[in-house]
């Protein structure tokens, strides 16, 4: 192969693998945040706003 | 799954139907991109490569990719999300949403006489490669290809002669059943757990086999010490050493055009239905581009290194370019089985190469019928039992001409207007409809609705101006080229002539049945 070949054979696999690696990483990186986002929140009821409430209604 | 609003035909009330969804993001981007993963991918491309100036293929490659391939793929998906919303999931629909006229709906039929009219005859091939793999593990094929003798054998198989392997279509047929089967048992089990399923056990096991066979392949180095220029380094060299002068030639441009219409899977109403089965605010944008990028991987990463480079090394310069225009088809039956039988542990390459063909092929077929899934179940409110019932039926006697006929020319007519001109004057009418029609500033709200990534606005302007001046210049040339030939049937030989016609009759009856059908849905839901 001559030296142009490898540099058209380096550039398009450089420009192809770039934008799979790109691609593939933004969808996994956005599936583990969209997982976070649909977590429900920590919940303790620990009773004080309901006192805080009863106050501001007092 | 989301619910959608439907008329029911009987009641006459509206119901809620419960639509299917895909299961998961990756699911439908290894279901698009398993869609367009297929033989053209490792055979098509590194032929088509190799007869266009080599590396400098790549530049009108890249080229039409960015303004034909990921433009098309951006519509495609944003029109089929939208449209699958309003409980549509093929072609006659899903334009309908865009442009809402009789002739959208008409036109939008060749969303699914495409698909179906591939599919007539891509099963049969894809049925090929997994009789192939099994007679790679059963050694038969390794003997036949060991003495030179690869040709005999297919056409052997293709019941075209008879000699010590096959007596007759029956093997042949066999397979066809088999492949068949598989095609409609996943189709039956639904989108999520029928091509999603398929698409994320077949499209790693894809990739896999591609990587090892290319290791395999470009590992090869010289093998006979005789001959030190038949080696795998020549071999690239042959794929990718640019030959400039070629950009000259308008014909090397539209091969590369012609190239990204096959292996992006645009313009055969595939990718708008798969879309459709999207939830209102799923991202199309980044997902888009992620099926075409991993296509775009399989095919000029893992696809140029094996056939050609390796038919390189054992039938060297000259012989490659014989090889190369001869054809893909001839390139992946009859010359890589004689590679493979030149080569160390001969079943278990032929067996990988072979089974890595079909399940290209299965991941593609599925994904032809569903459109014509599609169009029952939403449009004629049928179920999925009766849905796969009636196309499975029409499927299977349609498939019998290219079976019984190959020899007659039929397989390549019904090629060049379903798997050629139609897919390009499918994909024109798209992208005029979204960019001009529906206008491109909605399109492109439309394309950025939960996207994950921005498109660059140069696409607006990509879209609406540059694509379908694109198609069009490439549709005029081949109408020009080809169309005419075809039409009158020139280049058919007298013998073959009233197998052409029928097989001409039978496409445009067969496009004119499924309008006629449009038009009766429409009717229904009218008048109910």
């Amino acid at each position: 192969m001559t030296a142009g070949g490898w540099v058209m054979l380096i550039i398009i696999w450089g420009f192809i693998i770039s934008l799979t690696v790109f691609c593939m990483r933004t969808v996994l990186r956005l599936r583990d945040v969209e997982m976070d986002h649909i977590k429900p929140m920590l919940e303790i009821d620990t009773g004080d706003l309901d006192e805080q409430d009863k106050e501001k209604e007092e | 799954m989301d619910g959608a609003i439907a008329w029911n035909h009987t009641t006459g009330v509206d119901i809620d139907v419960p639509r299917e969804n895909w299961a998961s993001r990756m699911g439908i981007i290894l279901a698009v991109a398993g869609s367009a993963v297929g033989l053209g991918n490792f055979l098509r491309f590194p032929v088509q490569a190799a007869q266009n100036g080599g590396g400098a293929f790549m530049i009108p490659y890249i080229i039409a990719l960015l303004l034909l391939g990921i433009p098309l793929c951006w519509v495609e998906w944003t029109m089929g999300r939208a449209a699958g919303s309003r409980n549509h999931g093929s072609g006659p629909g899903i334009l309908n949403v865009f442009w809402n006229h009789r002739l959208s709906r008409y036109f939008g039929a060749l969303g699914i006489f495409i698909p179906l009219m591939i599919y007539f005859y891509y099963v049969y091939i894809e049925s090929w490669c997994l009789a192939y793999s099994w007679f790679a593990i059963s050694g038969s094929l390794g003997s036949a290809a060991g003495s030179n003798n690869a040709g005999d054998f297919l056409s052997a198989y293709q019941g075209l002669k008879e000699n010590q392997w096959f007596s007759g279509i029956s093997e042949a047929y066999i397979f066809f059943i088999i492949t068949f089967f598989v095609n409609f048992f996943f189709i039956y089990l639904g989108v999520a757990k029928g091509i999603e399923t398929i698409s994320k056990i077949a499209m790693p096991i894809l990739v896999i086999l591609g990587i090892v066979i290319m290791v395999r392949v470009l590992t090869l180095g010289a093998p006979d010490i005789a001959k030190p220029d038949w080696s795998v380094n020549g071999g690239l060299g042959f794929m990718w050493n640019p030959d400039f002068s070629a950009l000259a030639d308008a014909k090397v441009w539209l091969a590369a055009a012609g190239q990204i219409f096959f292996t992006t899977s645009v313009g055969l109403g595939l990718i708008i239905t798969y879309a459709s089965y999207l939830k209102r605010d799923d991202d199309v944008a980044l997902s888009g581009l992620t099926s075409i990028s991993i296509n775009e991987f399989m095919e000029v990463v893992i696809g140029a290194s094996i056939a050609i480079p390796a038919a390189f090394v054992f039938f060297g310069p000259v012989g490659i370019r014989d090889i190369a225009a001869g054809g893909a088809f001839n390139l992946g039956f009859v010359t890589m089985p004689m590679v493979f039988s030149q080569m160390p542990m001969t079943a278990a390459l032929g067996f990988m190469w072979f089974f890595l063909l079909f399940l290209a092929g299965v991941t593609s077929s599925i994904s032809m019928l569903q459109p014509g899934i599609a169009f029952l179940e939403d449009e004629f409110s049928l179920s999925r039992k009766q849905s796969v019932g009636l196309l499975s039926a029409v499927s299977f006697f349609a498939a019998q001409p290219a079976i019984f006929l190959l020899d007659k020319g039929v397989l390549d007519l019904m090629d060049f207007w379903a798997g050629t001109f139609a897919i390009v004057l499918f994909a024109t009418g798209e992208v005029i409809i979204f960019g001009w029609i529906y206008g491109i500033d909605r399109g492109f709200d439309q394309l950025h609705h939960g996207a994950d990534i921005r498109v660059p606005k140069f696409f607006k302007v990509v879209i609406k101006y540059v694509t379908p001046a694109y198609l069009l210049i490439i549709l005029g040339y081949w109408s020009y080229q080809s169309g005419l030939d075809q039409l009158l049937l020139r280049k058919v030989s007298a013998e073959n002539f009233p197998y052409a016609l029928g097989t001409m009759l039978g496409m445009a009856l067969f496009l004119a049945a499924i309008i006629a059908a449009v038009e009766m849905a429409w009717r229904r839901k009218e008048t109910s």
